[in-house]
């Protein structure tokens, strides 16, 4: 065969096929096939709506209940801590509180090791959260002062310029008054006569 | 209880305006939804199994379906996404099939003629096979002759320029193999 008809044959043969390649028919009835496949699926979707809202409402019961009761609980336990943690609201305490003093170590009423231990099976849960942490003596705990805190303390304690002139002002009023005694001098009128001789 | 019922009544014609909506859908473009998967699965059983999934995700797509403008170049970008990820999911593409070449088999003629047929259609399977992807899906979706080359161009995600040309390139290269085969042969 020539060549260019070769060429030909091939082009028109590559047409016909590449035509063919894309158009494939499915089998018959594709179109039902999926129309029952969706509809078999809208059924199961139509009966598995009731269960999911069973399961969600019950879901959202149990969570009702568990938020509820994890309230109760917290507020039973709350006074307790309030009453340990109460701080002083008095100024002159507030102020003693900050004031430098030798940082003592928190000392713990048990030392962590003792404290950790494992929970035997009938203690509840919450009891060994409270044993866990070593309990202080002073909550919030003691700390030692920063540079500016020293610095703003030893200020506080510091007598104040107003206070020190208050003070040198009470000192000089309770010290011995003495009053000078008084002398009213006579009026000195000058001579009108002798003042009009000079001015002529 | 007037409204309520007037909603209920409301809430069932929009659910059957969405079932008869799919319906249309199923019935104008199961073919091509098909022909598209299968231009990329070349297997029947899979292009079919793609079509129903497809239209699964058409279903629970719901009532937005309603406010598509273009549904065929709609469904033919989700048959093509489905098409591509079911082929990556697979281990082995059926390239070549003995189905394949069945189906590209001209009817009305002779035993060795059918024959001769299936081999060349079955060597064009595999020469398209082994082109590159963007080459490959160029030239098979541009022939099929459902979809317009714009709608091919949104597809791929590419211009209408890039479509014809990755196309005419992939057919140049299918020829000059095909010439090489018949020259060798001969």
């Amino acid at each position: 065969m020539d060549p260019i008809e070769r060429e030909h044959a091939a082009d028109q043969w590559l047409d016909s096929a590449l035509s063919q390649y894309g158009n494939a028919e499915p089998r018959t009835g594709l179109e039902s096939r999926v129309l029952a496949n969706l509809q078999a699926e809208r059924n199961r979707m139509a009966s598995r709506r009731p269960w999911w809202w069973a399961v969600g409402a019950v879901a959202a019961a149990a969570a009702i209940v568990a938020v509820v009761w994890i309230g109760e609980n917290s507020r039973r336990r709350n006074p307790e801590r309030v009453a340990e943690t109460s701080t002083p609201t008095h100024h002159e305490e507030a102020r003693r509180s900050i004031e430098p003093a030798p940082v003592p170590v928190p000392q713990a009423a048990h030392s962590a090791k003792e404290v950790v231990q494992r929970r035997p099976a009938n203690q509840p849960s919450h009891e060994l959260a409270v044993a866990a942490t070593p309990k202080l003596d002073q909550f919030p705990s003691r700390r030692s002062l920063s540079g500016d805190e020293l610095l703003l303390v030893r200020r506080l304690n510091e007598p104040s310029d107003k206070e020190a002139l208050l003070g040198a002002g009470a000192t000089r009023a309770e010290g011995d008054l003495s009053i000078d005694s008084l002398e009213i001098r006579p009026l000195q009128i000058p001579d009108i006569e002798s003042s009009e001789s000079k001015t002529n | 209880m007037i409204a309520e019922s007037a909603m209920a009544g409301e809430a069932i014609a929009l659910a059957q305006q969405e079932e008869d909506l799919l319906e249309a859908a199923v019935r104008e473009h199961a073919r091509l939804v098909y022909r598209i998967a299968y231009s990329v699965l070349r297997n029947p059983a899979d292009a079919e199994d793609a079509t129903q999934e497809i239209f699964l995700r058409v279903l629970r797509y719901g009532r937005r379906i309603a406010r598509i403008d273009d549904q065929k170049a709609w469904l033919a970008r989700i048959a093509w996404r489905v098409a591509v990820q079911r082929r990556k999911n697979m281990a082995k593409v059926a390239a070549g099939t003995e189905e394949a070449g069945e189906t590209l088999v001209s009817p009305g003629h002779g035993a060795d003629r059918v024959l001769l047929e299936q081999e060349r259609n079955a060597e064009l399977e595999r020469l398209i096979s082994a082109l590159p992807s963007e080459l490959r899906d160029a030239l098979v979706l541009s022939k099929l002759e459902e979809i317009a080359p714009r709608e091919v161009a949104l597809m791929l995600g590419i211009s209408e320029a890039a479509v014809r040309s990755r196309a005419f390139r992939a057919r140049e290269i299918l020829r000059e193999k095909l010439l090489a085969l018949t020259g060798r042969r001969k």
